[in-house]
């Protein structure tokens, strides 16, 4: 159980909440994998999957060279001469590649629904496959945003100005190029509690100030 | 399935290596008991004795698989010509002891297993240079990173990684045994004879080079129900009657 996160202190904690939703999606999909019982419909798990697929798909390409690391003033890294300090520089260059493996891990799972669903008679190997491949996508998941939480996102706070923290999350938080462009705040919403779902209120209405919604 | 079996013959096995459903069912016990351990771990503690747990497996996982090979498919092996799924038995046993190994080796490493592993992973994924970059630097990060998430993160980012890996050895293992049971043992039905059999089955449930040659029938017969364990009690008398060899 993740803990009520009770403040943003800065723009980029909203985060912890995007994180929060991703670890909701990852925990609903095992949960309904580790359920599947012979015989019965996969649609639920189809569901699930694609939500949390489509969540890590979109948060990956938003996250990945977007302001995240082309914000970050250069000289300051160069300046980093604590050994931490220098990992959590490296740790950020290396987001993209973080962000690959959990996409691998998606592929994986699409791979064994296509390859291994359609005769009913495997359907406890299929159930077998699917959930060992959603717990090692779940565990890829939890190391990146583990680690992102402890390394990169201090990283962020240091070196980003509160407008510039705003226009990162504005990026990640609304989807400019969507018909309707709130749907990641309503899919983020799902998994908070009421006090946290008004800081994501008010912190929408700080990024809609800053960068109108068309 | 073992259950199916015992609804299917009431009071004996007909072909000896009918027997091996039983012995698939007393391996699902032990793996489904390891899986709910590591499922429930959240100490190293626990770690420890789950370790206890899957060392068993290991060995009686590695004993199963090299006498299968010596004594199931490798006479099936003389059979022309070869078929697909005797020598893909092989290659399973193999990568279900390869996987069950490096499991064990990975439990071996501590603690720090699990970062370990993720940064590795991570270095793996980056572009030549960089790669050289960070492999040089392979213990600052791990260091900064164990310093950073703490003792209890760390702990718990292995323990998520065991729970992954014994999920992937059970998967491994209940496939093998799915295609043993759908492919395999109506070869040796069709291919070797009673007494064959009987050898066979011998060797796999006695372990004559060990100090307790009982070690493997006797994991087995407390696995299984009561229905179960006199049909396993019948074959023993059985095999234990035989005095013929293969050919």
């Amino acid at each position: 159980m993740t803990a009520e996160i009770t403040n943003l202190d800065q723009p980029i904690d909203a985060m912890y909440l995007i994180h929060k939703a991703l670890r909701g999606e990852a925990d609903r999909t095992v949960e309904l994998a580790r359920c599947l019982e012979d015989g019965c419909s996969l649609q639920p798990f189809k569901l699930a999957f694609t939500a949390w697929a489509t969540s890590i798909m979109y948060h990956a390409e938003k996250e990945v060279g977007t302001e995240m690391t082309k914000s970050i003033d250069e000289t300051r890294k160069a300046a980093a001469h604590d050994p931490i300090e220098r990992v959590k520089w490296a740790i950020l260059e290396k987001e993209d590649d973080e962000y690959s493996r959990l996409l691998e891990g998606v592929m994986d799972v699409m791979t064994v629904l296509e390859e291994d669903i359609g005769a009913t008679s495997v359907i406890s190997r299929t159930k077998q496959h699917l959930y060992g491949q959603v717990i090692a996508l779940r565990v890829a998941q939890e190391d990146h945003l583990e680690t992102e939480e402890a390394m990169v996102l201090p990283l962020l706070r240091e070196n980003l100005s509160p407008q510039c923290q705003l226009e990162v999350v504005g990026g990640l938080l609304i989807d400019r190029d969507a018909d309707d462009q709130r749907w990641v705040l309503d899919w983020i919403s799902q998994d908070l509690t009421a006090g946290e779902n008004e800081l994501l209120l008010a912190l929408a209405t700080r990024i809609e100030q800053l960068l109108p919604v068309a | 399935m073992g259950e199916g079996m015992t609804a299917d013959n009431n009071h004996r096995i007909e072909d000896p290596i009918d027997v091996m459903p039983l012995i698939h069912k007393a391996f699902r016990a032990v793996s489904d008991r390891t899986e709910a351990m590591s499922a429930s771990a959240s100490t190293f503690e626990d770690i420890s004795k789950l370790n206890e747990s899957f060392g068993f497996w290991i060995k009686q996982i590695v004993y199963h698989a090299a006498v299968e090979d010596e004594v199931m498919t490798g006479p099936l092996k003389n059979v022309q010509p070869v078929r697909v799924p005797v020598q893909d038995n092989e290659d399973e046993h193999a990568a279900l002891a390869g996987k069950a190994v490096e499991l064990a080796e990975f439990i071996a490493q501590g603690k720090g297993a699990g970062l370990a592993e993720s940064v590795r992973d991570a270095a793996f994924t980056l572009e030549d240079e960089q790669h050289k970059e960070l492999e040089d630097r392979f213990h600052e990060v791990e260091a900064a990173l164990a310093e950073v998430l703490g003792e209890k993160k760390i702990t718990a980012r292995t323990i998520r990684h065991i729970q992954s890996r014994v999920m992937g050895v059970r998967i491994l293992e209940l496939d093998h045994f799915e295609n043993e049971e759908a492919f395999v043992i109506s070869l040796v039905r069709d291919e070797i004879d009673e007494a064959g059999q009987l050898y066979m089955v011998r060797q796999l449930l006695i372990d004559e080079s060990a100090d307790d040659p009982r070690w493997v029938i006797d994991w087995v017969y407390s696995e299984l129900n009561e229905a179960d364990q006199a049909l396993l009690k019948d074959l023993e008398t059985r095999f234990q009657g035989a005095v013929a060899l293969p050919v």
